[in-house]
């Protein structure tokens, strides 16, 4: 299947400063992949490159296919891009703001309507159309650009840090609303430079640090794998949490072990082998377990094993 | 002003709107629709609607109450002032801080996403413009109307005058609009927007200053039935130069940002050509005409090379596929290519166009003129422009990937050519030589001395060895630019080039399927 995204060894640079560095991805159609990094990283580099706006001074992009430097008004057809800065019009209302831009792209009459009704209904601003898109929150701008975004109904959703500045209700419903656009076999490119915003929507992330690929995969692969290296596990005993504490913490190869719900969570490398080794050390000393659970390690602390911990 | 800008809503808003709009350009849409509902428009319209009927009443009073014979024509005036100021000011004004807008709202490039070319982002703005002045030509009907009922007025000045305020209008909108595509940082546009003001002000006055003279003398320039032809012409050339320069400006680097300037220099040169040849005959052989329009040629050509010139030598990525595959073809078309050494083959090529077609006007137009002293003209001034703009751009062609250097270069190209002038003056003022003026660097005196047949054998062989040097100079530019454009077709033969790379640098960690990173693509 030919990727709805394809990024293949993208390099661009300003000046002497290599912002984006032999980068490749793919996306395909109805995964909704996180493009995570910390400020400064290269995403909105990238974001532009794969929406036409920038060209790459090595390698390119291929949505569905179709090269952005070889065929950029082929490519601006299939694809919606979603700037971090927002677009808003003096003395327009929102209805006049999506007829407008639906103009733009060669919408009329008829159709043109029926799309922005479409729209309006999927990103609930129908109450909201009389209103001045530069009297607009945070988060009603933000449906409103996507609704813009979507007029030309793309294959592809490139959306550059959606939800930055929302709070906490308009961060749920843009959640909701991006899984809706991948039921829809849209693919999506979301970036962010804090991953636990996008930790339960994504499907696969992109994580970039400097430019170059830190790590590309399946969310959940990608935690198996961590897994598979390093172990988290729940302990309670029949004596009380700090006591548990002190002879987990006699224990060799123990990390990060902190008093926690009751009991005492501790990190711990090597697998099974490992937390083999641990029940049997503990046993001798006399602990009585009571519990021993092997939490799922969270996609933050994948991404920070990842990135040296320079994350914001 | 409320009720008024409401009952303006209510008009804009009306369904038959929708179904012209469907056929109108989007921005033109979106610019009036803004207009209507913003207040600056309003505000502008009705002030200027109200000082106008205090200055008609006025007037009115100070004629003896109409029965002066100058009613008519001072009542004209005074309304021609007042649209001069709405027109020429307001418009291009308005004109440039809503592209401004465009800049500061980061809604350009959502504009470019949407698949609208930079030809037509620029068109809206400017007929929006133009709407503008229509709707304040409109608003003053009625007092134009009375105006003519008064007595005293000369109707074919004033229709002359009114035709005039209307194209300086759309042609001031146009520069404006390119001017704000130049101006991406928000200081730049606070300070063009100083300068503007300033022009325009001082243009509009010196525009009624005009309309009284024309209108209290009876020999008006507009009894001249080229005059409205020449003011027609110029327009057009400067509207569509600041349409083509806006839209290369709104391009990326990497685009072709060059050929449509190119051609349009071109069309230009052969409109001045025909212009020449047109003028050259109706003045029954006046050389005088050929001087003239040959300059001006020279001059534009010129002017736009140095732009040409100086571009970075190396065809952008999205430029490289406008290359035509036919080797033959690729070469013959190299000139109109972006890239300084095809600039420098440009300017060639087109002072040869300009020569041969000076020639052919001479030849077919007076068989018997003497012509060599209009050619020798021609091609003194060809080696003049020659080595102006291309001594600088060979010198900065190195560095012309950098917009500073190009910029750098682009100032040094009139920097040049008036030190060429000014050393020489300083040193024979300061030797007290004789004529300090006349000396190869004043190229004045040198054309001069070319038109009348009396430039010496040092002046001629002088400069054509300075042109001569300077195309050698910049023949291997020129080598290098035709050859990209000869390798291109050589580079689409080449199998694999869009295949992919060796290896994908994702490491270890990356758990994506083979699959998915190989190289999927279908050929097309
Ligand atoms: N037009 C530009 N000129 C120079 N440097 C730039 C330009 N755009 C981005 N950069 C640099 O490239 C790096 C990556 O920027 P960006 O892609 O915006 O990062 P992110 O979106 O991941 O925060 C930054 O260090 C930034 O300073
Ligand atoms: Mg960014």
């Amino acid at each position: 299947m030919i990727p709805a995204l394809e990024v293949r060894d993208l390099t661009r640079r300003f000046g002497n400063f290599t912002a984006v560095e032999r980068l490749s991805f793919s996306v395909q159609r109805g995964e909704i992949c996180g493009f995570i990094g910390p400020n400064g990283a290269g995403k909105t580099t990238t974001m532009r490159i794969c929406s036409t706006l920038d060209l790459p001074d090595h390698g390119d992009v291929f949505i569905s296919g179709e090269s952005v430097l070889e065929q950029p008004r082929r490519v601006r057809r299939k694809l919606g891009f979603m700037p971090d800065a927002y677009g808003a019009y003096s003395n327009t209302t929102v209805a006049d703001y999506l007829d407008f831009f639906a103009r733009s792209y060669g919408l009329r009459g008829e159709e043109k309507s029926r799309t922005i009704a479409r729209l309006v209904e999927f990103t609930s601003l129908g109450h909201m159309l009389e209103k001045l898109t530069t009297a607009l929150s945070k988060g009603m701008k933000q449906r409103l650009c996507l609704a813009k975004t979507m007029l030309n109904d793309p294959d592809l959703l490139i959306l550059d840090e959606p939800a930055a500045g929302l709070d906490p209700r308009a961060r749920i419903e843009l959640r909701e609303l991006v899984k809706a656009l991948a039921g829809m076999d849209k693919a999506i490119l979301i970036s962010s430079h804090i991953l636990s915003e996008l930790g339960e929507t994504c499907d696969s992330v992109v994580v970039i640090e400097e430019g170059r690929l830190k790590a590309a995969g399946n969310v959940s692969q990608m935690t198996e794998g961590i897994q598979r290296e390093r172990s988290r596990v729940l302990l309670r005993a029949l004596v009380d949490p700090q006591a548990l504490l002190r002879a987990v913490l006699e224990e060799p190869h123990v990390e990060g072990a902190r008093v926690e719900r009751g009991g005492v969570v501790l990190d711990l490398p090597g697998g099974a082998e490992g937390l083999a080794r641990l029940v049997e050390a503990l046993v001798k000393r006399g602990v009585r377990l009571t519990e021993f659970r092997q939490e799922k390690l969270d996609l933050e602390e994948v991404f920070l094993s990842m990135t040296d911990g320079r994350v914001q | 002003m409320s009720a008024a800008s409401r009952f303006l809503e209510r008009v804009g808003n009306l369904p038959i709107w929708n179904r012209i709009a469907d056929r109108g350009n989007a921005i033109l849409v979106k610019e009036l629709r803004q207009s209507m509902r913003g207040r600056y428009f309003a505000v502008i319209f009705w002030l200027t609607l109200a000082i106008a009927t205090m200055i008609g009443m006025m007037t009115f009073v100070f004629q003896d109450g109409g029965r002066a014979d100058t009613t008519g024509t001072a009542f004209f005036l005074a309304m021609f002032g007042c649209l001069t100021f709405a027109s020429n000011l307001f418009v291009p004004f308005a004109a440039f801080s809503s592209f401004g807008a465009e800049w500061e709202e980061n809604t350009l490039e959502l504009l470019l996403l949407s698949n609208l070319e930079p030809r037509q982002i620029i068109l809206g703005k400017l007929l929006s413009a133009a709407v503008q002045t229509l709707l304040y030509t409109l608003a003053f009907g009625p007092f134009l109307v009375l105006a003519f009922l008064l007595r005293g007025l000369d109707l074919g000045v004033a229709f002359g005058l009114l035709l005039f305020v209307l194209l300086s209008s759309i042609t001031l909108s146009a520069v404006a609009v390119m001017l704000s595509t130049l101006a991406r940082h928000k200081v730049a546009r606070a300070l063009l927007m100083a300068l503007m003001a300033v022009a325009l002000v001082a243009f509009s006055f010196a525009t009624v200053a005009f309309g009284s003279e024309q209108l209290f003398f009876s020999r008006s320039v507009f009894s001249d039935r080229f005059v409205l032809l020449v003011f027609l012409t110029i327009a057009a050339v400067v509207v569509s130069y600041c349409v083509a320069f806006g839209c290369t400006r709104l391009a990326h680097p990497e685009e072709n940002r060059s050929t449509t300037l190119r051609v349009l220099t071109t069309c230009c040169l052969l409109a001045l050509l025909g212009w020449a040849a047109f003028g050259f005959q109706e003045s029954g052989g006046d050389d005088e005409v050929l001087y003239a329009f040959g300059s001006v040629a020279f001059l534009l050509l010129a002017v736009t090379s140095a732009l040409f010139c100086s571009e970075p030598e190396r065809l952008g990525r999205r430029v490289r596929l406008w290359v035509p595959d036919n080797r033959l073809l690729a070469l013959l078309s190299g000139a109109f290519f972006p890239g300084g050494g095809r600039g420098t083959l440009y300017m060639v090529m087109n002072s040869a166009l300009l020569i041969g077609g000076f020639a052919v006007v001479l030849g077919y137009a007076a068989p018997g003129f003497p012509y060599d002293q209009v050619i020798g003209f021609l091609l003194a001034l060809t080696a003049y422009m020659f080595v102006y703009v291309n001594l600088p751009a060979l010198l900065f062609s190195p560095f012309s990937k950098k917009l500073t250097r190009r910029i750098a270069c682009r100032i040094a190209v009139p920097l040049f050519a008036f030190l060429v002038f000014f050393v020489p003056t300083v040193t024979a003022f300061a030797l007290d030589l004789r004529r300090p003026f006349n000396h190869a660097g004043n190229p004045a005196w040198a054309m001069n001395e070319f038109a009348h047949g009396r430039a010496d054998g040092a002046l001629i062989v002088g400069l054509a060895i300075a042109f001569l040097v300077v195309l050698v100079f910049n023949l291997p530019r020129i080598g290098r630019g035709l050859g990209e454009l000869v390798a291109e077709h050589g580079r689409r033969q080449t199998p694999g080039r869009t295949a992919a790379p060796e290896s994908l640098a994702v490491p270890a960690l990356a758990l994506e399927h083979p699959e998915e990173s190989g190289d999927a693509r279908p050929q097309p």
